[in-house]
Protein backbone atom coordinates (compact mmCIF):
# COMPACT_ATOMS: atom_id res chain seq x y z
CA UNK A 1 0.00 0.00 0.00
CA UNK A 2 2.67 2.25 1.01
CA UNK A 3 4.63 2.16 -2.70
CA UNK A 4 0.73 2.98 -4.41
CA UNK A 5 0.90 5.89 -2.30
CA UNK A 6 1.15 8.60 -4.53
CA UNK A 7 4.50 10.72 -4.87
CA UNK A 8 5.11 14.01 -2.36
CA UNK A 9 6.96 16.74 -4.40
CA UNK A 10 8.40 19.58 -2.42
CA UNK A 11 7.83 22.99 -4.96
CA UNK A 12 10.02 25.59 -3.86
CA UNK A 13 12.31 28.50 -4.44
CA UNK A 14 15.14 29.38 -2.22
CA UNK A 15 17.15 32.65 -2.66
CA UNK A 16 15.79 36.06 -3.39
CA UNK A 17 14.16 36.02 -6.33
CA UNK A 18 10.55 36.04 -6.44
CA UNK A 19 9.33 34.88 -10.17
CA UNK A 20 6.73 32.17 -9.37
CA UNK A 21 4.61 31.64 -12.33
CA UNK A 22 7.33 29.02 -13.64
CA UNK A 23 6.66 26.85 -10.34
CA UNK A 24 3.14 27.20 -10.73
CA UNK A 25 3.08 25.64 -14.22
CA UNK A 26 5.10 22.76 -12.97
CA UNK A 27 3.02 22.03 -9.96
CA UNK A 28 0.03 21.62 -11.93
CA UNK A 29 1.53 19.59 -13.78
CA UNK A 30 2.82 17.63 -11.36
CA UNK A 31 -0.18 17.23 -9.58
CA UNK A 32 -1.70 15.90 -13.03
CA UNK A 33 0.77 13.39 -13.38
CA UNK A 34 -1.12 12.52 -9.83
CA UNK A 35 1.58 13.59 -7.03
CA UNK A 36 1.13 15.54 -4.18
CA UNK A 37 3.00 18.86 -4.45
CA UNK A 38 3.64 20.75 -1.14
CA UNK A 39 3.85 24.28 -2.81
CA UNK A 40 5.46 27.20 -0.78
CA UNK A 41 6.10 30.98 -1.07
CA UNK A 42 9.40 32.33 -2.62
CA UNK A 43 12.14 33.19 -0.77
CA UNK A 44 12.97 29.94 1.86
CA UNK A 45 16.25 29.52 3.40
CA UNK A 46 17.82 26.70 3.66
CA UNK A 47 16.99 25.58 7.38
CA UNK A 48 13.34 26.36 6.04
CA UNK A 49 13.38 23.69 3.23
CA UNK A 50 14.71 21.48 5.17
CA UNK A 51 12.19 21.03 7.55
CA UNK A 52 9.65 21.55 5.00
CA UNK A 53 11.23 17.95 3.36
CA UNK A 54 11.37 16.77 6.81
CA UNK A 55 7.69 17.81 7.70
CA UNK A 56 5.86 16.95 5.06
CA UNK A 57 8.24 13.40 4.27
CA UNK A 58 8.92 13.98 0.41
CA UNK A 59 10.60 12.30 -2.06
CA UNK A 60 11.61 15.09 -4.22
CA UNK A 61 12.35 18.56 -3.97
CA UNK A 62 12.19 20.81 -6.82
CA UNK A 63 13.93 24.12 -6.78
CA UNK A 64 12.60 26.89 -9.29
CA UNK A 65 15.61 29.09 -10.39
CA UNK A 66 15.73 32.21 -12.60
CA UNK A 67 18.44 34.59 -11.37
CA UNK A 68 21.68 32.91 -9.44
CA UNK A 69 19.33 31.10 -6.56
CA UNK A 70 20.99 28.07 -8.07
CA UNK A 71 23.93 28.66 -6.44
CA UNK A 72 22.70 28.09 -3.36
CA UNK A 73 21.71 24.54 -4.32
CA UNK A 74 24.74 22.72 -2.94
CA UNK A 75 24.69 23.96 0.33
CA UNK A 76 20.87 22.67 0.25
CA UNK A 77 22.15 18.80 -0.75
CA UNK A 78 24.98 19.37 1.56
CA UNK A 79 22.43 20.01 4.98
CA UNK A 80 20.00 17.53 3.22
CA UNK A 81 22.98 15.14 3.85
CA UNK A 82 23.41 16.53 7.04
CA UNK A 83 19.33 15.83 8.74
CA UNK A 84 19.95 12.35 7.47
CA UNK A 85 17.52 13.23 3.72
CA UNK A 86 20.07 11.91 1.81
CA UNK A 87 17.40 9.65 -0.15
CA UNK A 88 15.45 12.82 -1.01
CA UNK A 89 16.17 13.75 -4.75
CA UNK A 90 16.60 17.47 -5.92
CA UNK A 91 16.14 18.87 -9.70
CA UNK A 92 16.29 22.36 -10.24
CA UNK A 93 14.45 24.13 -12.81
CA UNK A 94 14.82 27.67 -14.79
CA UNK A 95 17.68 29.30 -16.08
CA UNK A 96 21.18 27.36 -15.41
CA UNK A 97 24.35 28.23 -17.29
CA UNK A 98 26.14 24.77 -18.41
CA UNK A 99 29.28 25.31 -16.29
CA UNK A 100 27.13 25.79 -12.95
CA UNK A 101 24.96 22.64 -14.39
CA UNK A 102 28.33 20.69 -13.79
CA UNK A 103 29.05 21.87 -10.41
CA UNK A 104 25.07 20.92 -9.37
CA UNK A 105 25.35 17.84 -10.46
CA UNK A 106 28.40 17.06 -8.90
CA UNK A 107 26.95 18.13 -5.97
CA UNK A 108 24.08 15.36 -5.79
CA UNK A 109 21.58 17.43 -7.63
CA UNK A 110 19.56 14.66 -9.48
CA UNK A 111 18.66 16.74 -13.05
CA UNK A 112 18.35 20.45 -13.96
CA UNK A 113 15.78 21.46 -16.54
CA UNK A 114 16.43 24.00 -18.37
CA UNK A 115 13.60 26.57 -20.05
CA UNK A 116 11.52 24.57 -23.23
CA UNK A 117 11.73 21.72 -21.58
CA UNK A 118 8.56 19.71 -21.84
CA UNK A 119 6.20 19.06 -18.65
CA UNK A 120 6.02 15.60 -20.07
CA UNK A 121 9.84 15.20 -19.63
CA UNK A 122 9.74 16.83 -16.41
CA UNK A 123 6.88 14.89 -15.06
CA UNK A 124 8.23 11.49 -16.11
CA UNK A 125 11.49 12.43 -14.71
CA UNK A 126 10.20 13.35 -11.33
CA UNK A 127 7.85 10.32 -10.99
CA UNK A 128 11.29 8.24 -11.73
CA UNK A 129 13.00 10.03 -9.24
CA UNK A 130 9.97 9.80 -6.67
CA UNK A 131 10.18 6.10 -6.65
CA UNK A 132 13.81 5.79 -6.54
CA UNK A 133 13.71 8.20 -3.21
CA UNK A 134 11.00 5.89 -1.68
CA UNK A 135 12.91 2.56 -2.34
CA UNK A 136 16.02 4.38 -0.45
CA UNK A 137 14.15 6.12 2.31
CA UNK A 138 14.87 4.85 5.83
CA UNK A 139 12.01 3.17 7.35
CA UNK A 140 10.89 3.69 11.15
CA UNK A 141 9.13 0.58 11.55
CA UNK B 1 13.67 0.12 17.64
CA UNK B 2 10.27 0.61 19.01
CA UNK B 3 12.05 2.08 22.15
CA UNK B 4 14.03 4.65 19.45
CA UNK B 5 11.11 5.51 17.89
CA UNK B 6 8.62 5.99 20.60
CA UNK B 7 11.85 8.56 22.28
CA UNK B 8 12.11 9.99 18.80
CA UNK B 9 8.40 10.75 18.33
CA UNK B 10 8.18 12.08 22.02
CA UNK B 11 11.40 14.39 21.03
CA UNK B 12 9.04 15.63 18.11
CA UNK B 13 12.04 14.44 15.80
CA UNK B 14 10.97 15.96 12.41
CA UNK B 15 12.34 12.99 10.29
CA UNK B 16 11.20 10.39 12.65
CA UNK B 17 7.40 12.01 13.00
CA UNK B 18 7.73 13.38 9.00
CA UNK B 19 7.92 9.48 8.47
CA UNK B 20 5.46 8.40 10.76
CA UNK B 21 2.41 10.63 9.67
CA UNK B 22 3.14 8.85 6.12
CA UNK B 23 2.90 5.61 7.20
CA UNK B 24 0.02 6.20 9.42
CA UNK B 25 -1.82 8.29 6.45
CA UNK B 26 -0.84 5.32 4.03
CA UNK B 27 -2.51 2.59 6.36
CA UNK B 28 -2.29 -1.21 5.95
CA UNK B 29 -0.10 -3.47 7.76
CA UNK B 30 2.63 -1.52 8.18
CA UNK B 31 -0.21 1.47 10.09
CA UNK B 32 -1.70 -1.24 12.13
CA UNK B 33 2.16 -1.97 13.57
CA UNK B 34 2.98 1.68 14.09
CA UNK B 35 -0.17 2.21 16.12
CA UNK B 36 0.19 -0.46 18.19
CA UNK B 37 3.84 0.49 19.20
CA UNK B 38 2.25 3.89 19.91
CA UNK B 39 -0.72 3.00 21.99
CA UNK B 40 1.38 3.69 25.41
CA UNK B 41 2.45 7.19 24.42
CA UNK B 42 -1.04 8.13 23.17
CA UNK B 43 -2.69 11.29 25.20
CA UNK B 44 -5.39 13.32 24.23
CA UNK B 45 -4.40 16.76 23.29
CA UNK B 46 -7.72 18.69 22.27
CA UNK B 47 -8.43 18.45 18.57
CA UNK B 48 -9.75 22.04 17.23
CA UNK B 49 -11.17 21.74 13.80
CA UNK B 50 -11.72 24.64 11.06
CA UNK B 51 -13.75 24.96 8.33
CA UNK B 52 -15.62 27.29 6.04
CA UNK B 53 -15.28 27.96 2.27
CA UNK B 54 -12.09 28.11 0.49
CA UNK B 55 -10.83 31.56 1.00
CA UNK B 56 -12.36 32.21 4.43
CA UNK B 57 -9.33 33.04 6.08
CA UNK B 58 -8.71 29.37 7.20
CA UNK B 59 -5.21 28.78 7.24
CA UNK B 60 -4.48 32.76 7.66
CA UNK B 61 -6.48 32.17 10.89
CA UNK B 62 -4.40 29.14 12.03
CA UNK B 63 -1.28 31.13 11.48
CA UNK B 64 -2.32 33.84 13.49
CA UNK B 65 -3.42 30.98 15.87
CA UNK B 66 -0.03 29.24 16.30
CA UNK B 67 1.19 32.64 16.95
CA UNK B 68 -0.99 33.20 19.97
CA UNK B 69 -0.35 29.80 21.33
CA UNK B 70 3.70 29.95 20.68
CA UNK B 71 3.16 33.46 23.01
CA UNK B 72 1.92 31.16 25.95
CA UNK B 73 4.23 28.68 25.61
CA UNK B 74 2.28 25.71 23.89
CA UNK B 75 3.17 23.56 21.00
CA UNK B 76 0.97 22.91 18.37
CA UNK B 77 0.28 20.48 15.32
CA UNK B 78 -1.52 21.48 12.56
CA UNK B 79 -3.14 19.23 9.79
CA UNK B 80 -4.42 20.92 7.08
CA UNK B 81 -6.32 18.77 4.65
CA UNK B 82 -6.78 19.69 0.69
CA UNK B 83 -8.86 18.07 -1.76
CA UNK B 84 -7.52 16.18 -4.40
CA UNK B 85 -8.00 16.29 -8.05
CA UNK B 86 -10.85 13.93 -9.16
CA UNK B 87 -9.01 13.42 -12.81
CA UNK B 88 -5.58 12.30 -10.92
CA UNK B 89 -5.69 11.73 -7.36
CA UNK B 90 -3.08 14.42 -7.51
CA UNK B 91 -3.41 17.60 -5.37
CA UNK B 92 -1.69 21.15 -4.71
CA UNK B 93 -1.26 21.58 -0.96
CA UNK B 94 -0.57 24.98 -0.48
CA UNK B 95 -2.37 25.97 3.19
CA UNK B 96 1.03 26.16 4.56
CA UNK B 97 1.84 28.92 1.95
CA UNK B 98 0.06 30.98 4.97
CA UNK B 99 2.22 29.72 7.99
CA UNK B 100 5.17 30.03 6.36
CA UNK B 101 6.71 32.10 9.62
CA UNK B 102 6.79 29.39 11.54
CA UNK B 103 8.38 26.91 9.80
CA UNK B 104 11.62 27.04 11.47
CA UNK B 105 9.80 26.66 15.03
CA UNK B 106 10.25 23.43 16.64
CA UNK B 107 7.81 23.76 18.45
CA UNK B 108 5.24 23.93 15.90
CA UNK B 109 4.13 21.03 13.37
CA UNK B 110 3.04 21.82 10.13
CA UNK B 111 1.42 18.74 7.77
CA UNK B 112 -0.35 19.04 4.47
CA UNK B 113 -2.83 15.97 3.33
CA UNK B 114 -4.39 15.45 0.65
CA UNK B 115 -8.36 13.93 0.78
CA UNK B 116 -6.93 11.78 -1.99
CA UNK B 117 -10.62 11.33 -3.46
CA UNK B 118 -11.55 9.11 -0.48
CA UNK B 119 -15.33 8.34 0.27
CA UNK B 120 -16.02 8.30 3.48
CA UNK B 121 -12.28 6.94 4.45
CA UNK B 122 -10.55 10.47 4.94
CA UNK B 123 -11.75 10.09 8.31
CA UNK B 124 -10.33 7.00 9.53
CA UNK B 125 -6.56 8.02 7.84
CA UNK B 126 -6.65 11.32 9.59
CA UNK B 127 -7.26 9.92 13.13
CA UNK B 128 -4.37 7.51 12.47
CA UNK B 129 -2.34 10.40 11.59
CA UNK B 130 -3.56 12.22 14.64
CA UNK B 131 -2.54 9.36 17.07
CA UNK B 132 0.92 9.84 15.92
CA UNK B 133 0.67 13.54 16.94
CA UNK B 134 -0.68 12.49 20.13
CA UNK B 135 2.29 10.29 21.04
CA UNK B 136 4.43 13.46 19.53
CA UNK B 137 2.83 14.79 22.84
CA UNK B 138 1.60 18.35 21.06
CA UNK B 139 -0.46 20.48 23.61
CA UNK B 140 -3.04 21.58 20.95
CA UNK B 141 -3.91 19.67 17.45
CA UNK B 142 -5.31 22.35 14.72
CA UNK B 143 -7.37 20.41 11.61
CA UNK B 144 -8.02 22.46 8.42
CA UNK B 145 -10.55 21.42 6.32
CA UNK B 146 -12.70 22.19 3.37
CA UNK B 147 -16.50 22.59 4.66
CA UNK B 148 -17.63 20.58 1.92
CA UNK B 149 -18.37 17.08 1.21
CA UNK B 150 -19.52 14.17 3.18
CA UNK B 151 -15.61 12.98 4.14
CA UNK B 152 -14.53 16.49 5.38
CA UNK B 153 -18.01 16.71 7.27
CA UNK B 154 -16.85 13.62 8.82
CA UNK B 155 -13.28 15.08 9.60
CA UNK B 156 -14.68 18.31 11.07
CA UNK B 157 -16.06 15.47 13.60
CA UNK B 158 -12.88 14.10 14.96
CA UNK B 159 -12.43 17.62 16.18
CA UNK B 160 -13.43 18.27 19.82
CA UNK B 161 -13.76 21.99 19.18
CA UNK B 162 -15.43 22.95 15.67
CA UNK B 163 -14.33 26.45 14.62
CA UNK B 164 -16.54 27.45 11.68
CA UNK B 165 -15.18 30.49 9.43
CA UNK B 166 -17.30 32.48 7.68
CA UNK B 167 -16.58 36.18 5.56
CA UNK B 168 -18.94 39.22 5.11
CA UNK B 169 -20.98 39.22 1.41
CA UNK B 170 -19.68 35.68 0.75
CA UNK B 171 -23.00 34.02 1.41
CA UNK B 172 -21.37 32.19 4.09
CA UNK B 173 -23.32 33.07 6.96
CA UNK B 174 -26.62 31.93 4.49
CA UNK B 175 -24.74 28.10 3.87
CA UNK B 176 -23.53 27.58 7.30
CA UNK B 177 -27.69 27.90 8.28
CA UNK B 178 -28.38 25.74 5.22
CA UNK B 179 -25.47 22.93 5.21
CA UNK B 180 -26.39 22.69 9.10
CA UNK B 181 -22.93 23.08 9.58
CA UNK B 182 -24.13 25.24 12.69
CA UNK B 183 -25.50 22.16 14.57
CA UNK B 184 -21.60 21.07 14.90
CA UNK B 185 -20.10 24.33 15.26
CA UNK B 186 -19.33 25.19 18.84
CA UNK B 187 -17.71 28.52 17.85
CA UNK B 188 -18.86 30.79 14.80
CA UNK B 189 -15.61 33.13 13.33
CA UNK B 190 -16.81 36.30 11.21
CA UNK B 191 -13.41 36.57 10.09
CA UNK B 192 -12.32 39.49 7.55
CA UNK B 193 -14.19 41.89 9.45
CA UNK B 194 -12.12 44.62 7.94
CA UNK B 195 -14.04 44.68 4.85
CA UNK B 196 -17.37 45.91 4.49
CA UNK B 197 -20.98 44.66 5.18
CA UNK B 198 -18.99 42.70 8.07
CA UNK B 199 -21.58 43.88 10.91
CA UNK B 200 -24.00 42.38 9.27
CA UNK B 201 -22.40 39.23 8.98
CA UNK B 202 -21.83 38.78 12.38
CA UNK B 203 -25.88 39.67 13.01
CA UNK B 204 -26.80 36.77 10.75
CA UNK B 205 -24.60 34.35 11.96
CA UNK B 206 -25.84 35.59 15.99
CA UNK B 207 -29.28 35.41 14.89
CA UNK B 208 -29.00 32.07 13.46
CA UNK B 209 -27.41 30.50 15.97
CA UNK B 210 -30.44 31.98 18.23
CA UNK B 211 -32.68 29.59 16.03
CA UNK B 212 -34.81 26.96 17.46
CA UNK B 213 -33.29 23.94 15.87
CA UNK B 214 -30.16 25.33 17.87
CA UNK B 215 -31.80 26.18 21.20
CA UNK B 216 -29.64 23.53 23.07
CA UNK B 217 -26.15 25.23 22.63
CA UNK B 218 -24.70 28.32 23.05
CA UNK B 219 -22.77 28.78 20.12
CA UNK B 220 -20.09 32.03 19.98
CA UNK B 221 -19.68 34.60 17.43
CA UNK B 222 -16.23 36.11 17.47
CA UNK B 223 -15.58 38.93 14.19
CA UNK B 224 -11.60 38.35 13.28
CA UNK B 225 -9.32 40.20 10.93
CA UNK B 226 -6.94 37.03 10.52
CA UNK B 227 -4.26 39.44 8.45
CA UNK B 228 -3.81 42.03 11.21
CA UNK B 229 -3.83 39.68 14.06
CA UNK B 230 -7.08 40.89 15.40
CA UNK B 231 -9.62 39.40 17.76
CA UNK B 232 -7.46 35.85 17.85
CA UNK B 233 -6.44 36.28 21.25
CA UNK B 234 -10.13 36.27 21.69
CA UNK B 235 -10.63 33.20 19.67
CA UNK B 236 -7.79 31.41 21.78
CA UNK B 237 -9.68 32.06 24.80
CA UNK B 238 -13.09 31.08 23.44
CA UNK B 239 -11.63 27.97 22.23
CA UNK B 240 -9.61 26.66 25.96
CA UNK B 241 -13.11 27.74 27.27
CA UNK B 242 -15.06 25.30 25.16
CA UNK B 243 -11.78 22.58 25.75
CA UNK B 244 -12.51 22.97 29.77
CA UNK B 245 -15.99 22.48 28.61
CA UNK B 246 -15.37 18.98 27.02
CA UNK B 247 -13.96 18.07 30.61
CA UNK B 248 -17.05 19.01 32.40
CA UNK B 249 -20.12 16.47 33.00
CA UNK B 250 -21.72 15.57 30.32
CA UNK B 251 -25.39 17.29 29.60
CA UNK B 252 -28.29 16.35 27.61
CA UNK B 253 -27.26 18.19 24.45
CA UNK B 254 -23.80 16.44 24.43
CA UNK B 255 -25.44 13.14 24.92
CA UNK B 256 -26.55 13.78 21.57
CA UNK B 257 -24.01 14.42 20.41
CA UNK B 258 -22.62 11.53 21.16
CA UNK B 259 -25.00 9.45 20.58
CA UNK B 260 -24.19 11.59 16.60
CA UNK B 261 -20.82 10.52 16.69
CA UNK B 262 -21.00 7.21 16.89
CA UNK B 263 -23.98 6.55 15.15
CA UNK B 264 -22.04 8.24 11.77
CA UNK B 265 -19.20 5.87 12.92
CA UNK B 266 -20.64 3.09 12.58
CA UNK B 267 -22.06 4.11 9.64
CA UNK B 268 -18.81 5.07 8.26
CA UNK B 269 -17.29 1.85 9.17
CA UNK B 270 -20.27 -0.15 7.80
CA UNK B 271 -19.61 1.82 4.51
CA UNK B 272 -16.34 0.39 4.41
CA UNK B 273 -17.33 -3.24 5.21
CA UNK B 274 -20.17 -3.65 2.61
CA UNK B 275 -17.93 -1.60 -0.43
CA UNK B 276 -15.17 -3.87 0.49
CA UNK B 277 -16.50 -7.33 1.55
CA UNK B 278 -18.06 -10.15 -0.70
CA UNK B 279 -21.62 -9.80 -0.24
CA UNK B 280 -23.75 -12.24 -2.41
CA UNK B 281 -26.94 -9.88 -1.24
CA UNK B 282 -25.73 -6.41 -2.22
CA UNK B 283 -24.18 -8.07 -5.74
CA UNK B 284 -27.80 -9.20 -6.31
CA UNK B 285 -29.50 -5.57 -5.68
CA UNK B 286 -26.76 -4.04 -7.57
CA UNK B 287 -27.35 -6.45 -10.22
CA UNK B 288 -30.95 -5.79 -10.10
CA UNK B 289 -30.94 -2.07 -10.10
CA UNK B 290 -28.66 -1.93 -13.35
CA UNK B 291 -31.01 -4.17 -15.08
CA UNK B 292 -33.29 -1.67 -14.25
CA UNK B 293 -35.76 -3.86 -12.05
CA UNK B 294 -35.75 -1.65 -9.49
CA UNK B 295 -34.19 1.72 -8.39
CA UNK B 296 -31.66 2.18 -5.56
CA UNK B 297 -34.51 3.21 -2.86
CA UNK B 298 -36.00 -0.49 -3.44
CA UNK B 299 -33.11 -1.93 -3.14
CA UNK B 300 -32.27 -0.19 0.16
CA UNK B 301 -35.92 -1.18 1.94
CA UNK B 302 -35.25 -5.16 0.74
CA UNK B 303 -31.58 -4.86 2.40
CA UNK B 304 -32.91 -4.02 5.38
CA UNK B 305 -36.20 -6.20 5.34
CA UNK B 306 -33.80 -8.54 4.59
CA UNK B 307 -31.57 -7.75 7.50
CA UNK B 308 -33.96 -7.77 10.06
CA UNK B 309 -35.04 -10.75 8.89
CA UNK B 310 -32.01 -12.26 9.06
CA UNK B 311 -31.65 -11.28 13.01
CA UNK B 312 -35.36 -12.67 13.78
CA UNK B 313 -34.42 -15.90 12.97
CA UNK B 314 -31.07 -16.14 14.70
N1 LIG C 1 -9.15 41.50 4.15
C1 LIG C 1 -8.87 40.35 4.76
N2 LIG C 1 -8.33 39.33 4.07
C2 LIG C 1 -8.08 38.18 4.70
C3 LIG C 1 -8.34 38.00 6.09
N3 LIG C 1 -7.99 36.74 6.43
C4 LIG C 1 -7.52 36.14 5.31
N4 LIG C 1 -7.56 37.01 4.29
C5 LIG C 1 -7.12 36.74 2.88
O1 LIG C 1 -7.99 35.80 2.30
C6 LIG C 1 -7.29 34.99 1.36
C7 LIG C 1 -7.52 33.53 1.65
O2 LIG C 1 -6.95 33.18 2.88
P1 LIG C 1 -6.61 31.67 3.28
O3 LIG C 1 -6.13 31.71 4.69
O4 LIG C 1 -5.73 31.04 2.28
O5 LIG C 1 -8.06 31.01 3.21
P2 LIG C 1 -8.49 29.45 3.30
O6 LIG C 1 -8.68 28.97 1.91
O7 LIG C 1 -9.78 29.47 4.05
O8 LIG C 1 -7.40 28.73 4.04
C8 LIG C 1 -5.83 35.40 1.46
O9 LIG C 1 -5.53 36.27 0.41
C9 LIG C 1 -5.76 36.09 2.79
O10 LIG C 1 -4.73 37.06 2.86
C10 LIG C 1 -8.91 39.13 6.81
O11 LIG C 1 -9.18 39.06 8.01
N5 LIG C 1 -9.15 40.26 6.09
MG1 LIG D 1 -6.30 27.01 3.48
Amino acid sequence: MHTDSPPRVLVTKIGLDGHDRGSRVVATALRDAGMEVIYTPPWQDIAAVVGLAQDEDVDVIGISSLATDHLLVPKLMQALKDTGLGHIRVVVGGIVPDQDEQDLLSAGVSHVFHPGCSLQKITEEVMRLAHAAREQAPSII
Amino acid sequence: MNSDLLVSLRAKDRSVLGRAVTVAENGGEKAERLLEIIKPLSKSAPIIGFTGTPGSGKSTLIDALVTVYRKRNLTVAVLAIDPSSPFSGGAVLGDRCRMNRHQTDGGVYIRSLSARGSVGGLSIGVSRVISVLQASDFDLILLETVGAGQSEVDVFELADVCVVVCTPNSGDDIQAIKSGILEIADILVANKSDLADADNTIKQLVLAQNLPSNKSRHVSVISTIATQGEGIENLADQISLQVEGIKEPRGKDTDMQTRRHLVRAIARQMEQNLLNEDNPKIDQLCASIINGEMNTNEAVSIWINHQTTRKTKS
